[in-house]
């Protein structure tokens, strides 16, 4: 299963790499999420730094939804993903692949926001071990639903479902990750913090989600 | 009695009606209507599709 | 047809039923001391919403016994897919009849409430369940995703609602719920609630099965056609 996952994983970061669609699309499009912000907040420059953890959490949600959206219609070209069944692997294997992939894209795309709040908005950043701990946590969360849906809905105009799938579901990892953050700009750190437990969960609970039913999404 | 009293029970009363009333008549016209079926049994099956 | 009278049967009981509830929660039982006539949407308010939450469950365990390969059966998925949309109509009404109760309660016509955040996702994640059947031509695929999709919106209530709740406790004291407010039910008005519970469940489980019938009518419908489809093709050799 890992070594399943491991192959999908690197074939699509490998695809990623090479047609630079995070380089030339996904960063410059977070860029101008975060100038709209700026523009829309723009009469009370203290708001920004105030909201920067929902607008990082807003910004980053829209592009993993991007991402996902892309993850998967290039699979659905030409039943690509017919063929990865096809090769023997595990579809558990599949679901970890893509959620690995997913959760790397991510992660750069996060780090870029993280440092373009930091620079254009004037926010200070607290605790920063803990705040990486904490979005990565809520990422692993939400690309395990991403995937889930990602398989369910891509392809042939039904990309535009795909948000209002994942949105609803993810709205408890988006306000705890928000909250998390938010606690530790006041200085309250602690392994035990309600809001990482319940990222914890969540990444957990859809996960195991993912695991399970996988296979019965892809095979028809 | 207020008008919100009213609004309430009004919006209920709508939606148990109209959902109802659809509901009703759409299982009534699908059992009525009769089920098309094109079965063209007259040649043997073991002919098979052309392509 | 033996078993569609008693289905009328059914359906006449709970109109008489709702009916009952209006005539006692409008004009029978009294006003509250407090809330005055306000008291009398109370009599409808938690019986719909119960509806929406029983549709959902009933969503719910379909959907898995769906999705459990020993107890896989197309029905399951049909009777899934006609609770969730009775739960939609009913979150719906209780988000409306909820608003409608807060407008002159609270002076406002929504709050972050626990509860009414919670409701509103929970709409939101059944508006999403139907729209991907709807999206899904296929029928063994839209059976599973949309199985898989109630599973994921079934476990995601409890931890969204912990969520919210969490989220108000932690950083708002006042609750909006104010104690003399909360009114103390008893005599006529508990019975007219308990009543108005009995008869929206009667109503529920009326649609549900209407609406499972056109399902099934439907289903057997484009399995026919599929089949006269496959036919023609066959014939026109």
């Amino acid at each position: 299963m890992f070594k399943d996952a491991w192959l999908v994983a690197s074939k699509d970061l490998r695809i990623e790499r090479r047609s630079r669609v995070l380089t030339n699309q996904l960063l410059p499009f977070t860029l101008v999420i975060l100038i709209i912000f700026a523009f829309t907040f723009d009469t009370h420059p203290n708001l920004l730094v105030t909201l920067s953890p929902g607008l990082f959490w807003v910004a980053s949600l829209f592009a993993m939804t991007i991402a996902l959206q892309r993850s998967f219609s290039l699979e659905a070209e030409n039943q690509a993903r017919d063929g990865l069944l096809l090769y023997g692997l595990e579809s558990a294997g599949i679901f970890l692949g893509k959620v690995v992939a997913i959760v790397i894209q991510s992660a750069i795309v996060e780090l870029f926001i993280g440092f373009g709040i930091v620079i254009l908005y004037a926010a200070p950043l607290h605790e920063v071990v803990f705040l990486a701990l904490s979005a990565f946590t809520a990422t692993i969360g939400i690309s395990c639903v991403g995937v889930v849906f990602g398989a369910m809905v891509t392809g042939r105009s039904r990309d535009s479902l795909l948000p209002l799938l994942i949105f609803p579901v993810v709205a408890p990892v988006l306000l705890s990750a928000t909250k998390a953050w938010e606690d530790y700009v006041r200085g309250k750190v602690s392994l035990g913090d309600p809001w990482l437990g319940l990222l914890v969960v969540f990444a957990i609970a859809f996960g195991a989600v993912g695991v399970l039913t996988f296979g019965s999404i892809l095979e028809e | 009695m207020s008008a919100y009293v009213e609004a309430g029970y009004g919006v209920v009363t709508a939606a148990l009606v109209g959902y109802g009333a659809v509901v009703s008549v759409r299982a009534r016209k699908l059992r009525a209507e009769p089920l098309v079926v094109r079965v063209d049994d007259s040649r043997p099956l073991e002919e098979g599709p052309r392509d | 047809m033996k078993s569609d009278r008693a289905v009328q049967g059914l359906g006449l009981v709970a109109v008489l039923a709702i009916v009952a509830t209006y005539i006692l929660g409008l004009w029978i039982t009294p006003p509250a001391a407090v809330m005055g006539n306000l008291v009398r949407l109370l009599y409808i308010h938690p019986p719909v919403a119960w509806v929406a939450y029983l549709a959902y469950g009933v969503t719910s365990v379909a959907s898995i016994l769906y999705l459990w390969k020993r107890t896989r059966d197309p029905r399951w998925d049909l009777i899934a897919a006609s609770s969730a949309e009775i739960g939609v109509v009913f979150t719906a009404l209780t988000l409306l009849t909820g608003s409608i109760w807060g407008r002159p309660t609270w002076g406002v016509w929504w709050t972050w409430d626990a509860r009414l955040t919670t409701t509103a996702l929970l709409f939101l994640l059944y508006v999403g369940y139907l729209a991907l059947r709807r999206a899904t031509p296929d029928v063994t695929q839209r059976s599973k995703r949309s199985a898989v999709a109630a599973l994921i919106a079934f476990i995601d209530v409890p931890i969204v609602h912990q969520s919210v709740v969490w989220w108000k406790t932690l950083h708002q004291s006042a609750t909006v719920f104010n104690a003399s407010l909360s009114p103390k039910v008893h005599g006529e008005m508990a019975w007219t609630l308990l009543l108005g519970f009995i008869a929206f469940s009667l109503a529920y489980v009326w649609m549900l099965i209407r609406r499972y019938q056109i399902a099934v009518l439907i289903s057997k419908r484009q399995e026919i056609l599929l089949q006269g489809a496959l036919d023609e093709r066959m014939s026109t050799v």
